[in-house]
């Protein structure tokens, strides 16, 4: 009985020593760079790699310099809806912010703000049309117009058995011409995860 | 006599500690009552103050996600059934030591893990959510978790509600192929469960078929349903409004247990298992009214049977679970005996004290599920939703919030309705 009371004791102390630990909170920082799936959900990596990806493929096109030699000025493009039709909540604000701050760095493309920006933008000038002095004041109808409008997909595949799941992540992005809905560029980005879920904790 | 009362206090002690996540239960009874009264914001309150156990995060979640939606809270509804969703992730491997509590002192030392119907479940509250926040993506995720989980399951694990939400999320985007491909999935769900066929689910087989040019299967679908004619909204020209009622609660777990004596030692035995309790909602049909337009609503889906199916379905494992115990309990209290006897008979009474039925469950579902759709033109709307009982007697009207509804939207309402009676003659 000894024995076995003082087995049940000390089940009952290890349990409570490892929830308590368990109920420690550790922060530690990393490197933005650095890579760390946790769940195997769509994440800042891969956000981040697709984006970057992608966009060095849309800009390496001949499209680009079709355009510029035709023009003779870079286009101006700007990113309009990703769909998300994965089976994930994923960030597309993330996603997107990731492809327009590529587009930009590269310097070969000028870049148009989006509807929601231009909107308020254009109340700010409606409100420097009524409150600011004249020579700071910015003028209506000087947009600059876009050429090009990037559009895209997020799809997933799911494929579990058992404790197993492969997720598989496709992004379909396409330049579509504004002038006359030609795409001039369809890109595809592909990421496959395995994950095995344990069966076993303490 | 010192040392004995000191072992009898341990052993008492260790017996009402050991009681373990059974206290959850406990909570969960002023919330229902509260929300028997339609008071869901005190509920939230009365569930907030209590501090939450470890192995019960998904079902504090699940409720609290539940109540915050009937408060209208939506994003916060969500960020709740996320950490469930997270939580649940967790339980589901087999906990080591839980496992060892379960076999010494009872089931409701196990973490909860939601059963396969709640967790389609959260998925479609969840989705719920998004759709009243008007966030239809948000919501096609949800459903595209719902085909995930249900990979590689049969009809009968289906439920149905949960594929026809799908199929409505499918066709409010355009995308009919995938919406026709969720409304069959509803329809053999449906029928795996020997259900009635709702007539909304007709009415979108026979539409959808027809659009998208099957033919034949369109023919079966009229030879089955014997119907020639089907509303079909003027190529979009309407919006649709879809009003989801959560009706009544769903069935509570109950206790029962077998006590004996074991003749030649004295010893008492104890088996607990849990059982369901039905109850009955005091609504029995909604209709929704708009600008003099009447709709009748649609049974489509009761909670009651998959919850029964599951329990159904774990109860090997649960009796084999306490008949593991008796041994394990009878060993220690003879062992105990031989010692002293008087300590031998306090870890029996312990033993059985502490031999509980694990009785939790989300009981913040409805018992079933009720649907009205109405196809009407684009413009402003006071719509008022009529609650009826027997002999459809209106029992309250619900006036929704004025709407605007544009061309070709899908503008889904839910609400939840959970007065319901116990049809159980047991005490509470």
């Amino acid at each position: 009985m000894r024995h076995l009371a003082g087995l049940v004791t000390a089940v009952w102390v290890g349990a409570s020593v490892l929830g308590l630990s368990a109920c420690a909170k550790k922060v530690e920082r990393i490197e933005v760079e650095e890579v760390r799936d946790l769940s195997g959900s769509w994440n800042d990596t891969d956000s981040r790699l697709v984006s970057e990806e992608m966009i060095r493929d849309v800009l390496s096109r001949p499209w680009l310099g079709e355009f510029t030699g035709k023009k003779g000025k870079q286009p101006a493009v700007i990113v309009g809806e990703v769909r998300n039709l994965s089976h994930e909540h994923i960030s597309i604000g993330t996603f997107v912010s990731d492809m327009e701050r590529e587009l930009i760095n590269s310097g070969r493309v000028e870049f148009v703000a989006s509807k929601v920006e231009r909107g308020e933008i254009r109340d700010e000038r409606a409100d420097q049309e009524l409150h600011a002095a004249e020579e700071t004041r910015k003028a209506m109808g000087q947009e600059l117009g876009a050429d090009f409008m990037l559009k895209g997909t997020i799809n997933s595949i799911v494929d579990t058995e058992g404790k197993e799941q492969v997720r598989y992540f496709q992004v379909d992005l396409t330049l579509i011409s504004l002038v006359d809905n030609r795409k001039v560029w369809v890109g595809q980005k592909k990421i496959k995860k395995y994950i095995k879920k344990p069966r076993f904790r303490l | 006599m010192k040392e004995m009362v000191r072992r009898c206090g341990v052993a008492v002690s260790a017996a009402l500690l050991m009681q373990g996540c059974v206290s959850f239960t406990h909570i969960q009874n002023p919330v229902e009552d509260l929300l028997q009264q339609q008071r869901p914001a005190k509920a939230l309150e009365v569930l907030e103050r209590r501090s939450l156990i470890g192995c019960d995060k998904v079902l504090y979640n699940l409720d609290k996600g539940m109540l915050l939606r009937m408060t209208g809270d939506f994003s916060a509804s969500n960020a709740a059934f996320e950490a469930a969703k997270a939580a649940q992730e967790k339980v589901e491997a087999v906990s080591l030591t839980e496992q060892a509590g379960a076999t010494v002192v009872n089931d409701s030392l196990r973490s909860y893990a939601s059963p396969l119907f709640e967790q389609v479940m959260l998925h479609v509250y969840m989705a719920l959510n998004f759709l009243e926040l008007g966030n239809l993506d948000g919501a096609r995720v949800e459903m595209m978790q719902v085909d995930a989980l249900m990979q590689d399951k049969g009809d009968k694990d289906e439920l149905p509600f949960a594929r026809y939400l799908a199929g409505m999320v499918f066709e409010a985007q355009g995308e009919w192929s995938d919406a026709l491909i969720a409304y069959r999935k509803a329809y053999q769900a449906y029928r795996a469960h020997g259900q009635p066929i709702p007539d909304y689910l007709k009415f979108d087989l026979l539409r959808l078929t027809e659009r998208q040019g099957l033919s034949d299967e369109r023919a079966q679908y009229e030879r089955e349903f014997a119907l020639k004619d089907w509303p079909t909204p003027r190529a979009r020209q309407d919006a649709e409004l879809i009003v989801v009622v959560s009706n009544g609660l769903a069935p509570r777990k109950h206790e029962q247990a077998i006590t004996a004596q074991d003749p030649t030692s004295g010893q008492l035995h104890r088996i607990a298992t849990p059982f369901y309790e039905k109850r009955q909602s005091s609504i029995e049909h909604v209709r929704v009214r708009v600008d003099g337009a009447i709709a009748d609503d649609a049974l489509m889906d009761n909670l009651a049977p998959h919850a029964e199916a599951a329990l159904a379905q774990a109860m090997p494992a649960i009796i084999a679970r306490a008949i593991a115990r008796v041994a394990v309990k009878n060993k220690v209290s003879d062992e105990a005996r031989q010692k002293d006897a008087v300590v031998g008979l306090i870890t029996n009474i312990a033993g059985v004290l502490t031999e509980r039925a694990d009785t939790r469950g989300w009981y913040t579902l409805p018992q079933e599920i009720l649907l009205v759709r109405m196809s009407l033109p684009p413009g402003d709307y006071r719509a008022a939703l009529e609650l009826l009982g027997p002999g459809d007697d209106v029992r309250a009207t619900e006036q929704l919030k004025e709407m605007r509804l544009e061309r070709g939207q899908w503008r889904f309402v839910s609400l939840h309705w959970p007065a319901s009676r116990s049809l159980w003659r047991g005490v509470r």
